[in-house]
């Protein structure tokens, strides 16, 4: 009984890992290079959706981005410009937060909406471009 | 020695980066009302310190006044869904903060996680090799986080600061009572001297006052540097108010001294709470609450820092400091600690009947009450209740079933 609890357990788990990186996968992305080169670009928006304490305990930011509520979806999805370039980052591996937000804005209408390769993490150890919160 | 062991223990929590967010935000939201509730805060805390923690003479007291005012059930359930919980979750964000502050202060090539890790580990080793290295390594780290906060609050007051824009608006009734409950938590883990010292029997009968008179001093200090220097709103908004103002005081230098504040505090706080809760579970074992492999001499008390160790790690690993939610969770964990001071009140109103001064124990009664209150008014206060509330009723629930799986497993062995 016991080992039937833990193979259903570890199917579930397996599952629930593979259709969130399924999700991820899907959602277009931009290297942090190809961000790096759009800064100062003023059709390119750019999102910080940190949760937590990946956003509360960090000092800084990326240059030029708005923080906007991950979990507060429905009260920002209509209000960015769809004629601009989004670019989202969040600091989880694998982009979870950031890939999963870019699928929902392209399913709201939106048509240029890119996940940050390696998020956070990449950017601040590169030292690319940052300001204070 | 013992005396300063102590106190550092109960300084640990107070000088943590989660404290110091409560006062910056708090500072930010009630500006002067804010430092006058800490004040009034810590003199009800101080009644407790004075006539409570001074009088165990051991680390088993506060178990022994539980049993007699309460019952073996709430000695058990009590501390344990209190400290417990907050140990951890407070462990967990408080070492991601920290390896947030060593990358982005000290060394940006260095992952956070892996810091986060490591100075779990060095806690965890430093549990390990018993009480004298315990003891020198919270010393060691507290004198540090205060240290750090002297050099900032001196420029402080003596630095002129630039015009900040005065854009404080007294705030409404209800979010001015909010700010005035956030003040009584503050001072929260000064009760932890108890703990730091074994046996001993004197070394810890005014280390209580001293962790609470210290504590809010400094915090008090640091609360009106911060409203001298930062815009309230600005201080009410920011996740990382320490960093602000120090940066504002002392530009670059100050990011380097209050990123050192604020290891050391991380250090100090996790350190002197996973020692407190394996003290405190030995005690719990000693009087035949728990198994006896919690107590001291099986496993030497090794057992609860491996455990307080492994269920941080697993938050970590589970991504919790990235959830919107464990901030919710450590408010909810500060709440159960503010009950259990009720609680240990309401203890000493019940287990003190014969006592021949009333008033004394009617003052106990008072506090008691005060304390339970100020516990349901942050509840039904936060602006997350129903996350909070749900928290609070996994983690009571968790704690009653270990309390019947503990009096199983003791009932079995005395059988056997």
């Amino acid at each position: 009984m016991i080992r039937k609890l833990w193979i259903i357990l570890v199917v579930f788990a397996v599952a629930a890992v593979a259709a969130v990186a399924a999700v991820a996968e899907d959602a277009p992305r931009v290297s942090k290079e190809e961000l790096k080169g759009m800064l100062d670009n003023p059709d390119v928006v750019i999102l910080d959706v940190r949760r937590g304490k990946d956003w509360d305990a960090s000092e800084f930011k990326i240059t030029g981005a708005r923080r906007i509520d991950p979990d507060q979806f429905e009260s920002w999805k209509d209000q960015l410009p769809k004629e601009k370039t989004i670019v989202l980052y969040c600091a989880l591996k694998g982009e979870g937060t950031s890939a999963s937000l870019a699928q929902e804005l392209i399913a709201a209408g939106y048509t240029k909406v890119y996940a940050l390769k390696g998020g956070w993490r990449e950017w601040s150890r590169t030292q690319y471009p940052l300001e204070a919160k | 020695m013992g005396f300063v062991v102590s106190l550092a223990a109960g300084l640990g929590v107070i000088f943590s980066a989660e404290t110091l967010i409560l006062l910056g935000n708090g500072v930010g939201q009630g500006g002067i009302w804010f430092l006058a509730f800490l004040v009034a805060g810590a003199v009800l805390h101080l009644f407790g310190a004075f006539t409570l923690f001074a009088n165990f003479p051991d680390p088993k007291g506060e178990t022994r006044l539980l049993q007699e005012g309460l019952g073996n059930r709430a000695a058990l359930i009590l501390p344990f869904s209190s400290r417990l919980s907050f140990a951890v979750i407070m462990a967990t964000g408080s070492v991601v903060t920290a390896g947030f502050v060593f990358n982005e202060v000290f060394a940006y090539w260095f992952p956070n996680f892996l810091f986060a890790y490591l100075l779990l580990g060095l806690i965890l080793a430093v549990n390990l090799l018993g009480r004298a290295v315990w003891g020198k390594f919270q010393v060691l780290v507290m004198l540090t986080a205060l240290l750090g906060l002297i050099v900032l609050i001196v420029p402080g007051f003596a630095l002129t600061s630039p015009p900040i824009s005065t854009d404080y608006q007294p705030a409404p009734f209800s979010s001015l009572l909010r700010t005035a409950l956030v003040a009584l938590l503050l001072p929260i883990g000064y009760d932890l001297t108890v703990f730091a010292n074994g046996e001993s029997t004197s070394n810890h009968k005014k280390s209580p006052a001293a962790a609470v008179l210290l504590g809010s001093l400094f915090l008090l200090l640091w609360g009106v540097v911060s409203l001298h220097w930062i815009a309230p709103s600005t201080l009410a908004q920011t996740t990382i108010p320490y960093t602000v103002t120090a940066r504002t005081i002392m530009g670059q230098k100050g990011r380097i001294i209050v990123g050192i504040v604020i290891l050391a505090g991380t250090a100090g706080a996790v350190n002197a709470l996973f020692g407190g809760v394996s003290r405190m579970t030995a005690a719990m074992a000693s009087a035949g609450l728990l198994p006896s492999f919690f107590g001291d001499n099986r496993c030497k008390g090794r057992l609860t820092p491996v455990f307080l160790t492994a269920a941080t790690s697993a938050m970590l690993f589970a991504g919790m400091a990235g959830s919107s939610h464990l901030d919710a969770f450590l408010r909810g964990s500060l709440i159960l600690w503010l009950f259990h001071y009720a609680a240990l009140h309401f203890a000493h109103f019940k287990a003190k009947r014969g006592d021949c001064r009333p008033r004394s124990r009617c003052s106990h009664l008072s506090v008691s009450a005060l304390l339970a209150l100020a516990a349901l008014g942050l509840l039904l206060t936060d602006g997350e209740k129903k996350i909070v509330a749900a928290f609070l009723i996994v983690i009571v629930g968790s704690v009653v079933i270990l309390a019947a799986w503990s009096t199983g497993v003791i009932r079995t062995r005395r059988q056997g």
